[in-house]
């Protein structure tokens, strides 16, 4: 280990010694069967806050093939992280002396229930109201769809991300678009919320002032995403589906099928596209794919074939072999598609606590852990069985 | 007066000033996995400052897309949107003059990001070991693919190398047959951690404000795709892994995407049991399997959904999704996306009148907020644009001072190429913020 790494370690050991970030902040969370909402306290409990969370049976039920641990589905085990768990009577009672309210429950339910912002906003002049659901809760749609909940599926599908994912050479339907294989939608909606709440925590800390926030599940990937709405106000069509060339950069930023593993191949820019045929040793490649680029609107063809080419260069070599050669270059980056049992096994993400190991009941269970490394108030996933 | 109508009034008379205003933040970041974090901080209204080497600088604006056809103007979409709100100096870091004026920009600031592969900036004195000594308040954020410590710190990455070192095209797509390995699209193995890093500096700064202490922020790309994946666990309690199952979600007690009598795609997810009980009651056969939740059985459940949409046509099951509350939506392609009624109404698709590019249409804000308004005010710029806005105004250098820096190659200005110009008729005479005489936006 170098000097630097050695600071560093030290730097951002002791983790759970330190202070946390968000001490003091008290978050109540309502999100129903919302995990978007629930992302969106996980990270602030993640950062420190204390999190209270209105249970929710549907939502204990939601997890891979109804797979459980402590009685409670999968994402939900992973997403009580630091939270209390109250009933909604008390979680009134808490109001009061709130930071912050996550509502994940739709549009107007809270409302309805008597405690929606317009109720609480004169009560709670400090209170950052913080609203996660399908469209908004305002405008047609969002009265439209009132009755309709949110889905990370359904979201992927209207921020237009899923159109862009998937084969659509395969036979039906395995040629339809398919879903990222994480909750990507309510990923993004959690973060959303979260990072909006803390600027309005911060912006009340100058004016003693709580608000109203609106985020939307269906809106928010495409928003910070820019190729949904750039491509089609440039392009004025949508793009096409391409399960291997990138189809932005239209180069060989992509998977490809090695000997014996597949490999993801970061061509971006052209010295790391040249590099990377001469790898391979196609050094000509590279001028038949500028060429090939250059008739892409007339000619999209060109790019296919030269492709199959590539493809079939790329499975004469080991996957391990390409990326040490792309090493000794400097290069393009190129990486083995590590499998989540060889990841889990990796003392690197342990060490940084990106993955964790629980005991739980003589079992040894591992769960995403923190990405937040931070050196003086660190991450910390608070998850226990 | 209805709820909605009470939250669109709300929302649509916020007035005052942005969440972070006042907070400034120094991006020395290039591609999109550095740059996205001040773009978000931006639009909380912080003040970025993005300096980058004469003439180049982020090589990120020459990638070609879509055959050359991604520019607008002059620079590409999607650089104009990723780098918005931003102040754009050109300075020569490597010599130690502009070492010294990135220096004098990081005493001011709040927040510094960069993104170079790991230990670059340390090599001119602006690694965080360093910049810490000068400015002890200094919140500092190096974003890379594994962080800047660990076995694995040194390699470098990209959001598809993160995507791959993660976990996430290995659980993606389809298996039994069909041996293909997706990447995730459009790079969310940058905007994802970088988003989620806006919160960990947010929640800095209120530490802080406490203590007075600033510190180092280590964002990992994969650590950040990590994050989500339930695959860990289900696989230490199942002792297997979680198989790839293409459009369903093996949490929903059947989903997947369909096509419509009228040749549309529809994705469809019932998530609880009361959904998927209001589903059966439409489609009969589906009546019993409720709670076989095994991969086999959904994808019989699919088979049986897939039979029965395929009659229906889009409207009719937005209708029923609608009646019985169970989630179903188009899977919009990107020409939907833009000219969607709701986006356009809310603001997430957004006509703005940038002074440079005139009129265009960007991404909207995050989100809604009815105290501090989040806004996008401009696009990028080529770099060193603001020079002298930035030297003069905020630095606070005299102009014969910045002319000399200008002179002596420590600052300097685009080189004109595709991706790195201003816009075609643009004049420097003609043009106060470039002169330094007035800021983009101005009180």
């Amino acid at each position: 280990m170098s000097d630097k790494e050695e600071i560093l370690a030290k730097l951002f050991g002791d983790r759970e010694a330190k202070p946390s970030a968000l001490e003091g902040v008290k978050v109540l969370e309502i999100c129903g069967a919302n995990f978007g909402c629930r992302i969106a306290g996980s990270i602030l409990a993640e950062l420190g806050a204390e999190v209270y969370s209105v249970p929710d049976e549907d939502a204990k039920r939601i997890t891979p093939h109804g797979v459980t641990i402590e009685g409670v589905g999968i994402p939900y085990f992973v997403e009580s992280r630091g939270k209390k768990e109250v009933t909604f009577e008390e979680a009134k009672g808490l109001l009061p002396e709130l930071d912050m309210l996550l509502d994940g429950l739709g549009p107007g339910k809270l409302y309805a229930m008597g405690i929606g912002y317009p109720q609480l906003a004169d009560r709670y002049p400090r209170l950052i109201y913080v609203a996660i659901s399908q469209f908004g809760h305002f405008g047609r749609k969002a009265e439209e769809y009132v009755d309709m909940p949110d889905s990370d599926l359904t979201s992927q599908a209207y921020n237009g991300y899923m159109a862009m994912l998937g084969n659509p050479m395969l036979p039906e339907p395995y040629s339809y678009p398919i879903r990222a294989g994480i909750w990507l939608a309510w990923a993004f909606a959690g973060a959303a919320a979260a990072l909006s709440a803390l600027a309005a925590y911060w912006a009340r800390m100058r004016t003693g002032r709580g608000q109203f926030v609106d985020v939307a599940v269906n809106e928010v990937l495409s928003v910070v995403h820019p190729y949904q709405i750039g491509a089609s106000f440039v392009l004025g069509a949508p793009r096409q589906r391409s399960p291997t060339i990138d189809a932005n950069l239209l180069v060989t930023y992509t998977t490809a099928k090695a000997k014996d593993s597949f490999v993801a191949l970061a061509t971006v820019i052209w010295p790391e596209i040249e590099a990377f045929f001469d790898i391979i040793g196609r050094p000509d490649l590279a001028e038949r794919w500028r060429r090939a680029l250059e008739a892409w609107e007339k000619d999209p063809a060109q790019l296919k074939e030269l492709e199959r080419e590539v493809f079939a260069e790329v499975a004469k070599f080991r996957g391990e072999d390409l990326v040490k050669a792309s090493r000794e270059r400097g290069k393009p980056p190129i990486a083995v598609v590590k499998s989540i049992e060889w990841v889990a096994s990796q003392p690197h993400w342990r060490m940084r606590g990106a993955i964790v190991e629980l005991e739980c009941g003589g079992r040894r269970v591992l769960a995403p852990g923190t990405p937040f490394m931070m050196s003086e108030t660190p991450g910390k996933v608070r998850l226990k069985c | 007066m209805n709820y909605f109508k009470i939250i669109e009034e709300i929302i649509f008379n916020a007035r005052g000033s942005p969440p972070l205003e006042g907070i400034k933040v120094v991006e020395f970041a290039h591609y999109i996995l550095g740059p996205n974090i001040p773009r978000l901080l931006a639009q909380l209204g912080a003040e970025v400052i993005k300096v980058e080497p004469p003439p180049r600088g982020d090589r990120w604006k020459y990638a070609s897309m879509w055959g050359g056809k991604g520019f607008y103007k002059g620079m590409r979409i999607d650089y104009l949107y990723l780098n918005s709100n931003k102040y754009f100096v050109g300075i020569d870091f490597r010599k130690e003059e502009g070492r010294k004026l990135v220096v004098e920009l990081a005493k001011r600031a709040d927040v510094f990001v960069e993104n170079m592969e790991p230990g670059t900036l340390d090599k001119y004195g602006l690694g965080y070991l360093q910049l810490r000594e000068i400015n002890p308040r200094l919140i500092y954020v190096s974003a890379s693919g594994y962080g800047n410590w660990g076995p694995l710190s040194k390699l470098p990455s990209y959001d598809i190398i993160g995507q791959a070192e993660s976990g996430v095209i290995d659980i993606t797509g389809w298996e039994d047959g069909i041996n293909e390995a997706y990447r995730l699209p459009d790079y969310p193995g940058d905007w994802l951690p970088s988003t989620m890093a806006v919160s960990a500096i947010i929640a800095a700064l209120i530490y802080r404000e406490r203590t007075g202490k600033g510190q180092y922020i280590d964002l990992s790309q994969a650590a950040s795709m990590q994050r989500f994946m339930y695959h860990f666990t289900y696989m230490s309690l199942t002792g297997s892994r979680l198989k790839r199952s293409g459009f369903i979600d093996p949490s929903a007690y059947a989903s997947g995407v369909f096509k419509t009598a009228d040749g549309k795609f529809v994705a469809l997810a019932a998530m609880t049991e009361r959904q998927y009980d209001a589903l059966a009651e439409v489609v009969p056969a589906l009546k019993g399997l409720r709670d076989a939740r095994d991969p086999d059985s959904l994808w019989r459940k699919y088979e049986a959904l897939r039979s029965w949409a395929s009659a229906k046509t889009l409207g009719e099951l937005l209708e029923l999704g609608k009646r019985a509350g169970i989630p179903i939506q188009p899977v919009l392609n990107d020409k939907e996306v833009l000219e969607d009624p709701w986006r356009i109404e809310r603001g997430s698709v957004l006509r703005i009148r940038d002074r440079l590019y005139g009129e265009i249409v960007v991404p909207g804000p995050i989100a809604r907020m009815s105290g501090t308004p989040l806004s996008v005010r401009w696009v990028a710029r080529p770099v060193g644009y603001h020079n002298k806005l930035v030297l003069s105004r905020k630095l606070g250098l005299s102009a014969a001072e910045v002319e000399r820096l200008e002179r002596e190659g420590v600052i300097g200005y685009w080189d004109g190429q595709l991706g790195n110009m201003p816009p075609p008729g643009w004049r420097a005479e003609e043009d106060p913020v470039f002169r330094g005489e007035k800021d983009e936006v101005e009180p």
